[in-house]
């Protein structure tokens, strides 16, 4: 893929190169906790994403393992990274149109919410 | 006690620093939004119900995203948790913030003529091109 993503208020704006055409919905509590309802994200390295603007990331670290980062402006949801890993995985709601993605198998299906199906 | 026409409902952000509890009709019917905005903000599909009544604890941040409402979230974590049109007392709430069991049931797809390029939605539920 080789698409333009940001938040809503453009504070953080990238582009990503990727082989990763895959997008997964996670259905993990946290991710659905965090985004409101299901979150979807693609898995690119780190190097391969550009900033245009960064000003508005913000970094929460929810566990010991990994962090997460939104538009402390705007409060859009945007990466979830690893600690000390090459990869971040990137929503997917957040790249313009053609995203040139697919969604693929989801991830945590068995903890999905108790108000829809799978 | 509540009136038994309404659910009582609790919730929280990832991180805690704001909770919320109220209540909302026991027909409520619970929609997935896919408009732009709320797949930016959400970052793939954000759904939402309309509480009847709502007590925020914390502080959320608000962020006018368009001329005629706002959206709420936690500046701690980035939770995406409200949304709010101007001149209106209802907030809408996230519905993965929600506590389980939530006792609600999705009832369909709105702004699906705005939907992101790389899923499909098949699960059957109703789809509005808009509101």
């Amino acid at each position: 893929m080789k698409a333009q993503g940001r938040c809503l208020c453009e504070a953080v704006a990238f582009s990503a190169r990727s082989r990763a055409y895959t997008a997964h919905e996670c259905h993990c509590t946290h991710c659905r906790n965090w985004s409101g309802h299901v979150w979807a994200y693609v898995c690119v390295r780190w190097d391969k994403l550009t900033f245009t603007r960064d000003d508005g990331l913000v970094w929460y670290a929810h566990t010991l393992k990994a962090r997460r980062g939104f538009c402390g402006h705007c409060g859009s949801t945007l990466f979830w990274r690893r600690n000390g890993s090459a990869k971040v995985d990137v929503s997917a709601g957040a790249f313009d149109m053609p995203t040139g993605l697919r969604l693929g198998a989801p991830s945590f299906p068995e903890n999905h919410g108790d108000y829809y199906g799978l | 006690m509540p009136p038994s026409d309404v659910t009582e409902f609790t919730g929280h952000c990832l991180c805690g620093a704001i909770r919320f509890h109220g209540t909302y009709d026991d027909n409520h019917g619970l929609k997935a939004c896919h408009c732009g905005q709320c797949r930016r903000w959400s970052g793939h599909v954000w759904a939402a119900i309309l509480p009847k009544s709502m007590v925020i604890e914390g502080e959320p941040k608000w962020y006018r995203a368009s001329d005629f409402a706002r959206r709420g979230f936690c500046p701690t974590c980035g939770s995406s948790l409200f949304w709010q049109r101007d001149g209106s007392d209802i907030i809408d709430v996230a519905a993965g913030a929600l506590d389980s069991p939530t006792g609600l049931r999705l009832l369909g797809h709105i702004f699906v003529a705005d939907k992101g390029d790389y899923y499909d939605i098949a699960d059957g539920l109703p789809q509005d091109p808009r509101e």
